[in-house]
């Protein structure tokens, strides 16, 4: 066997002679080739990578060595075996002896030969990766094993320089001299966030290859957030990207926006996919308005399953997404197992939850002065039989309610474990985790979440067929209360009575009439805590794919998915939550609900890859085939004899029907891409999609959609290269293209006919079925053109990274109402206008390692969005409110001008169109002031400091100048609303006008609702509208890695102990609870300040 | 090369997914609603269309709600607008909502405003006629004879609804298809037009519908008098020939009903059981424990009219006063409540308003006794006095009246009109229709009678005719409002 000798590039003749410098004994016996390099490992700090499939089938080694040198050690122990090794960097790589066949190594023309390996950290071979010696003019690409050859190579000194996306740059200078050369070279990951794997539309990429604009969010930031709902820790780190969460509950609903709104009244919900499947952005129907509309689907998924998070913005993202990018893309993409030895993966964490603010609210003796002031000023008397509050209740009492009902804490437990290994060919991971949270009420209500996670992964031995299956699974159960205890903390008279009675039962405070004197809306908060309810959703979502590669670069590939979203709702109101008095007159009910949501796809796919002259083509071609079944009904039972059967519906007297949905969606789509890269430096990116979809009249199903991309990495130019040396990076980039939106509901074009609901006997004991609306086979696609040009800097090794991107996408075809008049039978129809909304904006990110010491690192990213949004154009048939606002953004209305209260009769005056005072504002005309909603711009903060194993992160989010109702009353102060509610006020009406001359923002008390029109208008003025900016401190992280020492010990691996804080902090000029729920009347939970303690760990 | 060959093999793979796009896309028509596309390939769903406009006629609530009334409100709002009828003051919203129509004094509604008006309600059924009667004419999965009937009570439906247009408010825009975007842009033409539609719609009708009572199938024979067929297209035909002066002709359609062995006049108390001799077209109560809406509203308890949604009205003295002596629809179908010191007469054709009474009563649509004062009317015009007074004296005599002879055509007339008052009043607004026919609504709303102000209001002759709603004229550029508004 011809033994070819080993030569090495100057650096590691080097690194080999410092290598022999140190000396090695051994004494092993029978061992495994691994064993060994435990050994020598524990002995000398090098690190051994190789191919796992060297090492098979080699059996056993002895070796026997005193003090020689590593390279004497590892000959030794390699003797007799078909093995070799080179050392760089304190890295021994072992490989196959290269065998070939024919004598190369003397060309007759004098032509040498280069050849050698290119393995990862890992050891694995590095397929495709370019290999180029420019000195020469030679290039080639790395074969499946990672090995190359370059021929017709002259001696000589030159630079090789291997390159590969998601690793750094490998350069290395070479002499050639008579001989052949072999060289083997490690590939470093990069540790740059320019080349982490960034996931776009069917396939990868990185940053800095990305024509696209597309951000990610990591593992490593989502767990270090205690969120239940994934999408919450993209909270203020995603520029142009908005979450808002409508109430501090677990698995309240979301709105979740990418650059402003684009559509008058569909919605900007984005397309949300999770390892390729098309994922409901919205569950069915719930029994209560608790969570925001039926809550948020992507709370029933475990954070700590995903891998990555990508957001898909401009058109070159976009745009291969066709009728469903218009408003973006959210990509979801699960962790998967990775080759090597099995281990275990351990996270527990727990910890609480607060409100982190309580509002000024008026203690019993200002409220019994308002209420007081309130009688005298309408020259009225209190009423006995109504108000209570100041003739029956104790006026001694003054209860701080939102202490009793809202100053309790949340527990947050959390548990994740993972099974992850294999090996070359296959890989596994199985995960499980259990979610609770409680609530901040009075009472055992919890979130709870159940889930398991299983990907395989398997590559055949020739690498040509593959295999890769994911499932998600997980069961919620939501035990929320069906009462706005909110509210109640709120808006409950400081004089109320105690909850309970001496002996523990519940205080009904009965008044004269027998009668319970709690405020009827608000009833006592304790009953309603017998209230039922419980939300049960059983959430799968799967997906495989199998590829087959037909010939070297030509893969065939075919994705399929499948989500099944079901949730079950039961609701209860039994008599021990109500009063007793009215147990006579009422009847005990329950309601019920059942939703599924199925969605299948299928996606066929031809991709190629290959090179075209100097550059690397990518091709792909690919159809859709989707289909989404929507079904649920709900009804309610009612006439239960007991409580305790409630859930029974064979113990109701009588069913009512509540819904009755059953839709189903397909969309069906042929698409293809082309990308192009010109040496690394020149980028393009052409796509195009033919979507057809069911939502959609007859003659407008199908259409076309594009985008095309470019990029240009300058930084690469000589000029800039020579010039420039301090720009390591640097790319501009463009796209323009077309995206649609087809948020519409179901069937809406065709005419439906409903039945006639509320008919207690049937017409000659039939239905009745009428027409609700008109049909529309010209109901067409929202489009969306979006423009995008991007710069991207990297300076100082990317120390420091700078990316700007602007945009500009303008909507036209607007879905919406169009009003008809009477004559046509109805009066409205879905229908498409011309009308254009327009979205610009600004985005900005910045990234630097502002310390890199050998102890101590401190990194910070910073992101910053501007977004201008407006209705840029009217069409015929758009409703007057937006008719006015016509060259404003959509999300601001027009308010009238509140003067205060008149100095004379203390009432509010408001100002008319011509600016003169009046108490009677016209809606049509006076209306003047202008209200903008949408925050001029937002962004986000981290920074992230790290002294050796302890590293303590935090992220600011801020969002200025956005305005939104401020808590400042909800009905008259002084009334109770028609005994309705017990409606205490904040502290700022004592600034009320009280005697003629007295100037104030605040009107004179009142108790009769009579008077409830200025109120009205009041509402609908600037008084009640505020700046609701503000910046709060989102997420801190505190992580301490354990010392090595103690791992070798305990058999522990990478153990951290951590402690992780949500909304710890908020600093903000609105009056209310939080600006995040912005609300008049603060009957919505805010976001609770969590603080959670955490070990994590691996075996 | 290489991309030539390449693409040619794309398209091959993919050519099939593209290429049959439009079928993998085509879903089924949703499960739980119906649409135009398969509601006619069905007997049941096609005849469940009509029977939903029978049923939101008869249903919803017994006073209007809104600022302004439903069609099925018609009773209530014309009487109101006529002498027949006194509102309850009061701040409540149904006091609130009926005075405008008591006191002649309607104001079209804010633009954009969505109320419910019998403008609207009309053209809603109206839209719906037309839709069905598009669809059946194409459908060829229904049984001839169902297809045939429904087609009939269509367009009986779409006659019916247009004769009161065209009485309420005068000239009216004419849809006679389904398509909003020609519909949207209708102006309003001159009644005659719309008579001629309602005439040929109805002769058409006579033709295709039945000659005696289906069920909801359309099929089936029953007794219930609940759809209507051949006779009540016959029985709106002559009362649509009266109004227009075809007195041979109306005299010639009601004659048809009146000599129909379906029909006879029955005892006063028995005119408006359910299925009575005396029925033409009838409604079917549909809110669950109750009889007819008018027993709802009319009925007086013992504590007098309220301004709330129940019993917001009671009779005109002006109506009350006009009964012959010993008239006895005076005493069977008037009734009154003393509350204090003042006494409160009030429609009480119909008599079961208890919640959960069993329901012996259908609110009456057409029925016979009109065929006769048209018969009457049409004779007498005519000049055949005596085939005139006899069909008076049919009325007259079951009322427990003597049997009148005259020979004059005008007194003969005029009897017939009182007649006309005090047979018909409340009913389906018969008396404001026929003030405004006679021409004699001046001299009674205004000058010399003052109905008008003795109601509170100022007569104008121009609020004869109701007005468009604002809503319609804001969006439709070529409709004009009716003058004086």
């Amino acid at each position: 066997m011809p033994l070819r000798l080993l030569f090495f590039l100057s650096i590691v003749l080097f690194v080999s002679a410092v290598a022999s410098a140190q000396t090695v004994s051994l004494s092993e016996k029978e061992v495994p080739l691994e064993k060994v390099f435990r050994e020598i490992k524990a002995r000398t700090g090098f690190e051994f990578v190789y191919n796992l499939k060297t090492l098979e089938g080699l059996g056993k080694v002895t070796v026997e060595v005193r003090n020689v040198s590593l390279a004497a050690a590892l000959d030794a122990c390699f003797r007799g075996l078909p093995l070799t090794y080179t050392i760089t960097n304190k890295i021994v790589v072992i490989m196959e002896k290269l065998t070939k066949p024919g004598d190369t190594e003397k060309s007759s023309s004098g032509d040498l030969e280069i050849s050698g390996t290119v393995l990862t950290e890992k050891g694995e071979p590095l397929e495709g990766a370019t290999v180029e010696i420019s000195g020469l003019n030679l290039k080639e690409l790395t074969n499946a094993r990672g090995e190359f050859v370059l021929k017709k190579a002259r001696s000589g000194k030159y630079i090789l320089d291997i390159t590969f996306v998601g690793y750094e740059e490998y350069l290395h200078e070479i002499e050639i001299k008579s001989d052949a050369v072999t060289v083997a070279a490690v590939m470093k990951y990069s540790t740059s966030s320019l080349d982490q794997v960034q996931i776009i539309a069917y396939g990868t990429t990185t940053q800095r290859m990305n024509v696209g604009n597309v951000s990610t969010v990591k593992a490593e930031t989502i767990e270090k957030q205690p969120v239940s709902d994934p999408l919450l820790a993209l909270q203020g780190r995603v520029p142009g990207l908005s979450v808002t969460q409508s109430s501090g509950l677990p698995g309240a609903s979301l709105q979740v926006q990418i650059r402003g709104l684009n559509s008058i009244s569909e919605g900007s919900t984005p397309l949300f996919i999770i390892d390729g499947v098309p994922y409901p952005a919205q569950t069915l129907q719930s029994l209560t308005s608790f969570l925001g509309g039926s809550g948020s689907p992507f709370s029933f998924l475990n954070p700590s399953d995903i891998e990555s998070i990508d957001v898909l913005k401009d058109a070159s993202a976009t745009a291969i997404y066709g009728s469903q990018g218009a408003n973006g893309v959210i990509l979801i993409t699960t962790k998967k197992g990775k080759a090597g030895q099995t281990k275990v993966d351990l996270t527990v964490e727990s910890g609480f939850g607060k409100v982190p603010e309580r509002l000024k609210v008026l203690n019993t003796p200002q409220y019994l002065e308002m209420r007081h002031e309130a009688f005298k000023n309408d020259n009225l008397a209190p009423n006995p039989s109504a108000d209570f509050d100041l003739t029956l209740w104790d006026t001694s009492r003054s209860t701080d309610w939102q202490k009793v009902l809202l100053g309790g804490a949340t527990q947050y437990q959390d548990f994740q474990s993972s099974l992850s290994g294999g090996n070359l060919s296959t890989q596994f991971l199985f995960g499980a985790g259990f979610h609770r949270e409680t609530n901040v009420f009075p009472g055992d209500f919890s979130s709870q979440k159940g889930s398991g996670h299983l990907t395989v992964n398997n590559v055949s031995s020739n690498k040509k067929f593959k295999i890769q299956l994911s499932t998600m699974y997980s069961i919620n159960s939501n035990t929320l209360c069906p009462f706005n205890f909110v509210q109640a903390a709120v808006q409950l008279a400081p004089d109320a009575p105690p909850l309970y009675k001496p002996d523990g039962s519940i205080n009904w405070e009965p008044g004269p009439s027998g009668y319970s004197t709690w405020p009827s809306v608000l009833g006592n908060p304790v009953a309603e805590l017998l209230n039922i309810i419980n939300f049960k959703t059983y959430d799968l979502v799967t997906a495989g794919n199998v590829s087959y590669e037909i010939m070297p670069g030509l893969t065939v590939k075919t994705h399929a998915g499948y989500t099944n979203l079901q949730s079950n709702e039961y609701r209860a109101l039994p008599f021990a939550a109500t009063d007793p008095a009215t147990w006579a007159t009422s009847t005990r009910e329950s309601d019920f609900s059942n939703d599924n949501i199925q969605t299948w796809i299928v996606e066929p796919q031809l991709s190629y890859n290959g090179r075209i002259s100097r550059g690397i083509i990518d091709v792909l071609a690919g159809a859709t085939l989707e289909n989404r079944i929507t079904d649920g009904y709900s009804f309610r039972a009612e006439g239960f004899s007991s409580d305790q059967t409630m859930n029974n519906i064979l113990a109701a007297t009588s069913l009512t029907a509540g819904l009755s949905i059953n839709s189903v969606y397909m969309y069906n789509a042929g698409y293809g891409r082309v990308k192009y890269n010109w040496q690394d430096k020149y980028l393009i990116d052409v796509s195009m999609r033919r979507d057809g979809s069911s939502r959609f009249g007859p003659a407008n199903q199908f259409h076309n959609f594009y985008a095309a991309g470019a990029g240009w990495l300058f930084y690469k130019e000589d000029v800039f290269r020579d010039g420039l040396p301090v720009l390591s990076y640097g790319k501009l980039r463009a796209s323009y293209g077309t995206t649609g939106s087809d948020n519409v509901s179901d069937y809406s074009y065709l005419d439906l006919y409903n039945n006639i609901t509320g008919v207690g006997v049937p017409y000659q004991g039939a239905n009745g079925i009428y027409p609700s609306t008109l049909f529309n086979p010209y109901l067409s696609w929202e489009s969306t053109k979006k423009l995008e040009t991007g710069l991207e800097l990297g300076f100082l090794k990317d120390r420091i990274i700078f990316k700007g991107s602007f945009y500009r996408t303008i909507s036209t075809n607007q879905l919406v109402e169009y009003a008809l008049p009477d004559i046509t039978g109805s009066q409205s129809i879905n229908k498409n206008l011309n009308a254009v909304v327009q979205n610009q904006g600004e985005e900005i990110e910045l990234e630097t390692v502002n310390v890199n010491a050998k102890a101590f690192r401190w990194a910070s990213s910073f992101n910053l969005s501007i977004n201008r949004n407006k209705l840029a154009a009217g069409a015929a048939g758009l409703s007057a409110i937006y008719q006015r606002l016509i060259g404003h953004p959509l999300m601001s209305r027009f308010l009238y001008h509140c003067v205060g209260a008149d100095p004379i009769t203390g009432f509010y005056k408001f100002s008319d169109s011509k600016g003169n005072p009046t108490s009677n504002p016209n809606p049509a005309t006076d209306q003047t002031e202008l209200i903008d909603l949408n925050p001029r711009y937002f962004g986000g903060l981290e920074n992230t400091l790290a002294y050796k194993t302890i590293e303590l992160s935090f992220l600011i989010q801020f969002v200025r100048c956005q305005q939104a109702p401020l808590y400042l009353f909800n009905i008259e102060p002084g009334s109770l609303f028609s005994g309705l509610y017990g409606m205490n006020q904040p502290i700022d009406v004592l600034k009320r006008w009280r005697a003629p001359g007295d100037v104030s923002d605040i009107e004179r008390f009142s108790e009769t609702t009579g008077l409830g029109q200025t109120i009205n208008d009041a509402k609908n003025s600037d008084l009640v509208y505020g700046d609701a900016s503000f910046i709060r401190l989102r997420n801190i992280s505190l992580n301490w890695r354990l010392p090595d020492k103690w791992e070798s010990k305990t058999h522990l691996q990478h153990t951290s102990v951590f402690i992780h804080g949500q909304n710890i902090l908020v600093f903000t000029k609105y009056r209310g609870f939080d600006p995040e729920v912005p609300n008049m009347d603060c009957s919505i939970l805010p976001p609770l300040r969590v603080i959670t303690f955490g070990v994590k760990t691996s075996l | 090369m290489k991309l030539g060959l390449l693409s040619v093999c794309v398209c091959y793979v993919f050519f099939p997914f593209v290429a049959g796009c439009k079928k993998l896309i085509v879903v089924p028509p949703p499960v739980t609603q119906l649409s135009s596309d398969n509601v006619y390939d069905n007997n049941s769903t096609a005849s469940a269309v009509l029977t939903g406009i029978y049923t939101q006629l008869s249903g919803g609530q017994p006073t209007p709600s809104g600022a302004l009334g439903d069609i099925g409100h018609i009773s209530l709002l014309s009487s109101l607008s006529a002498d027949e009828l006194t509102v309850q003051g009061g701040n409540a919203n149904t006091a609130t909502a009926l005075l405008p129509y008591y006191q002649n004094a309607l104001i079209p509604g804010n633009p954009n405003s969505d109320e419910t008006t019998i403008f609207s309600d009309a053209y809603r059924y109206i839209h719906v006629v037309n839709l069905a009667l598009e669809k059946m004419a194409a459908s060829k999965k229904l049984t001839p004879g169902v297809r045939q009937q429904l087609i009939g009570e269509a367009e009986f439906l779409r006659a019916f609804f247009y004769f009161y247009l065209v009485n309420l408010y005068g000239d009216i825009p004419l849809t006679i298809s389904s398509d909003y975007e020609v519909n949207s842009l209708l102006a309003r033409i001159p009644q005659a037009i719309v008579y001629a539609q309602i005439k040929s719609d109805l002769i058409n009708a006579q033709t295709q519908l039945t000659s005696g009572y289906v069920a909801s199938d359309a099929m089936t024979a029953t007794s219930e008098r609940l759809r209507p067929n051949k006779w009540a297209a016959t029985a709106l035909l002559a009362r649509i020939y009266l109004y227009n002066g075809k007195y041979d002709s109306a005299e010639l359609e009601a004659g048809v009903v009146i000599s129909n062995s379906l029909y006879d006049t029955v005892s006063l108390n028995g005119v408006f059981l359910k299925n009575s001799k005396e029925a033409i077209w009838q409604l079917q109560p549909v809110n669950l424990g109750w009889n007819t809406n008018d027993a709802r509203v009319f009925a007086l308890p013992a504590t007098g009219p309220t301004s709330n949604s129940f019993y917001p009205v009671y009779l005109n003295r002006a109506l009350t006063g006009n009964f012959e002596p010993g008239d006895q629809r005076r005493t069977k179908w008037i009734d009154s409540v003393i509350v204090g010191d003042s006494t409160y007469f009030f429609p009480f054709k119909y008599k079961s308003a208890a919640l959960n009474a069993p329901v012996t009563e259908y609110e009456m649509v057409l029925r016979l006794g009109e065929q006769y004062l048209i018969r009457a009317e049409a004779r007498a015009r005519e000049n055949n006095f005596a085939g005139a007074c006899a069909d008076l004296n049919m009325i007259r005599v079951r009322a427990g009246l003597p049997a009148i002879l005259l020979n004059d055509q005008s007194s003969l007339l005029s009897e017939i009109m009182h007649e006309r008052r005090v047979e018909l009043f409340t009913e389906w607004g018969q008396r404001w229709l026929d003030l405004k026919r006679s021409r004699q609504v001046d001299a009674v709303m205004g000058f010399p009678e003052n109905v008008c102000t003795q109601k509170g209001g100022s007569w104008n002759s121009d609020w004869q005719w109701y007005p468009i709603p604002a809503y319609d004229l804001v969006l439709d550029p070529n409709l004009k409002q009716n003058d004086g508004y």
